[in-house]
């Protein structure tokens, strides 16, 4: 429950990996455990180290302390060229004055294999990605997919034991992104490949990887599976950064928190605390409805799908983020209608205290 | 007509051209055009002033059939061929040098490499004198006290001084090309290549050698235009007993003032100049050709 990694000898082990950048600690402490076949993400905003502990597992950055074992094979005693890690660079790094099928050999190529060898393998990979028929162009003649795929094939052709990718979907446009996230797990997923992926995009990270870990000033905050981070994070830095949240100051006594509206959440802390509740979990109701425990007028509507997202402020000041969905009775809200708010599930909030 | 004066102030069209186009027309065409004229007609000179032209083929046949301007040629072509590979040679490693150094570093660099540039081609020439020279040049002496060599070496007014002073002078046109590649260059390019398999030498060889081919290009052509038309170096350096064909043209022009002769030499250096131009345009565009498809192997 607490994401940690439950199984047998972690495949991939990192432990206690420090990297300063001469005052500014760039990664502190971390530890992670991958299992084979796992996607794990790396998830946080730029500058939370989490490139540079990517950098550290490829050999392009000297951790300053730690160890990374991949296999059961001290992976920091490698040479760079030497590391079984196959690596999707951010705009794909492509070598622009080869091919196709030249840039996905490239690997091969430097592990002195036959001509023969290295074009069978090339087909094989090439055919895997649906790219076949591209295998003589140049990468400036290719589309941000299909340069995507090609860094892919490129990185997996050499068959190396993790696989890293690096905000490998920043480049492609939104619609593209979704499609390729969907098709990238599934190719992973087939092949048993163990893979890390690098990202500050919440709804990348929740889509493609079986468990994520959050970072944050070059720690890990949680590592849990989408749903748990989602759910259950473990600090409001966790809660805010994945997904949209409401955090609101509450007083907990006698293992009881009470919010507004009579809403009790049971909890280990005394003194002031902050509640997290997500949009959906609000009930829109009646202004004057004796059940809210709010009372607020409707800033801002937008719809998204089949969802509208509310912006509502209450007489204090305070912004709530409420999500309906747009054919029940409060999807058609005019901006300042007076409304209600009550809680929901008092089971799907959760207390932090007030000082994490 | 308001159309035309409405183009010319929108900029739009070849109008923007028109200055330069002017200005080389005055001080580069017309003269061009007066040598040519020179080298195929028979002048008379009087009180500096021509006085008569009459048209012949007779000086360009003459030149075509003696053995001493093919020869001369010949040692230019040489002697330029020889710095720029020198050039080559020296510069490249400092180019992948600045490549792989920290923002310092480069700087530093870039300053020395550029630092010489500041000082006239006349002044750094005659340096060399002062080092390769006689008996208490600097070369000399230290292989002299070395015991190296028991006499001195005869460097300076022979053909190894002129090819180390032009290398040395020329060298830095072949490193900015190189220098400008090198800033353009990606270094994820490098890392995607290591994290590849390759060592250093082989991302050196297939990645960063391939990609430095434009500059070695720009590099090139600069170096051995400078070298084979100049004729300062080879006339301190070569103490006056070496001629090359810029030298030629020169004395041709200055010392003996035979116009039509100095003309038809600068018009074969011109066009031989062009012809190696071109050829090392094609060249660099061969290369780029070769490594792609021999990259697919």
């Amino acid at each position: 429950m607490d994401g940690a990694y439950v199984g047998l000898a972690p495949f991939v082990a990192i432990d206690g990996l420090t990297k300063r950048f001469g005052d500014h600690v760039a990664l502190a402490d971390c530890a992670l455990a991958i299992g084979r076949g796992e996607i794990v993400t790396l998830l946080g905003p730029s500058g939370c180290g989490k490139t540079t502990l990517l950098r550290c597992i490829a050999g392009f950055a000297e951790p300053d302390a730690g160890r990374i074992a991949i296999d059961d094979i001290d992976t920091l005693a490698l040479p760079v060229n030497r590391r079984p890690v196959g690596v999707v660079f951010q705009n794909y790094a492509l070598f622009p004055h080869l091919t196709v099928a030249a840039n996905v050999g490239y690997g091969l190529k430097m592990r002195g294999l036959a001509k023969a060898e290295i074009d069978r393998r090339v087909a094989d990979i090439l055919a895997l990605v649906s790219l076949s028929e591209l295998e003589d162009r140049y990468p400036i003649a290719l589309s941000g997919g299909q340069q995507q795929r090609v860094a892919v094939a490129r990185a997996l052709v050499v068959e190396p034991k993790l696989l890293l990718l690096d905000e490998a979907f920043n480049a492609l446009d939104a619609k593209l992104r979704a499609g390729m996230q969907a098709e990238l797990r599934k190719l992973i997923k087939r092949l048993g490949m163990t893979a890390i992926f690098v990202t500050h995009d919440q709804d990348e990270a929740l889509a493609i990887s079986d468990r994520v870990a959050v970072m944050g000033s070059g720690r890990i905050a949680q590592v849990a599976d989408p749903i748990d981070i989602y759910d259950r994070p473990v600090s409001p830095y966790v809660a805010q950064f994945v997904g949209t949240s409401n955090m609101l100051a509450a007083r907990a006594a006698g293992g009881v928190a009470v919010l507004p509206g009579g809403v009790k959440l049971p909890t280990p802390y005394c003194g002031d605390v902050q509640v997290l509740v997500r949009p959906q979990n609000f009930e829109i109701l009646d202004a004057g409805n004796t059940r809210a425990g709010w009372q607020g007028r409707v800033a801002f509507g937008r719809p998204a799908g089949a969802i509208v997202e509310y912006e509502i402020d209450t007489a204090d000041g305070t912004c709530f983020k409420i999500a309906a969905l747009r054919d029940s009775p409060a999807g058609h809200l005019p901006v300042g209608a007076k409304v209600g708010l009550a809680v929901r599930d008092a089971s799907a909030c959760v207390v932090f205290e007030a000082s994490s | 007509m308001l159309d035309t004066i409405a183009r010319f102030a929108n900029g739009r069209g070849l109008w923007p051209a028109i200055p330069a186009v002017a200005f080389l027309t005055v001080l580069m065409v017309i003269p061009l055009v007066l040598l040519l004229s020179f080298g195929f007609s028979d002048i008379v000179v009087s009180r500096g002033v021509i006085v008569s032209q009459d048209f012949t083929l007779d000086h360009l046949s003459k030149i075509l059939g003696d053995r001493l301007y093919l020869l001369t040629f010949q040692r230019s072509i040489n002697l330029s061929l020889s710095v720029t590979a020198l050039c080559l040679i020296f510069g490249f490693p400092v180019a992948y040098l600045y490549l792989r150094s920290g923002p310092l570093a480069r700087r530093a660099i870039l300053i020395a490499v550029i630092a010489p540039l500041l000082t006239s081609g006349i002044v750094r020439t005659y340096a060399w004198i002062v080092i390769l020279g006689g008996q208490r040049g600097i070369v000399n002496r230290a292989l002299l006290d070395l015991g190296l060599i028991e006499a001195p070496l005869r460097i300076l007014n022979t053909h190894w001084a002129v090819l180390i002073g032009m290398t040395q002078v020329h060298l830095p046109l072949m490193i900015l090309p190189l220098i400008a590649v090198m800033t353009r260059h990606d270094k994820a390019l490098d890392e995607a290549s290591a994290n590849l398999g390759a060592s250093r030498l082989q991302t050196l060889r297939h990645v960063i050698l391939p990609m430095s081919v434009p500059g070695i290009g720009t590099g090139a052509t600069l170096v051995f235009t400078l070298s084979y038309t100049t004729f300062v170096v080879p006339q301190l350096l070569g103490g006056g007993n070496y001629l090359n064909a810029a030298t030629m043209a020169f004395e041709q022009m200055v010392y003996s003032l035979e116009w039509s002769k100095g003309a038809v030499t600068s018009t074969l250096l011109l066009v031989t100049c062009i012809f190696f131009i071109g050829l090392f345009t094609w060249a660099s565009q061969a290369a780029t050709r070769w490594i792609r498809q021999e990259g697919v192997a």
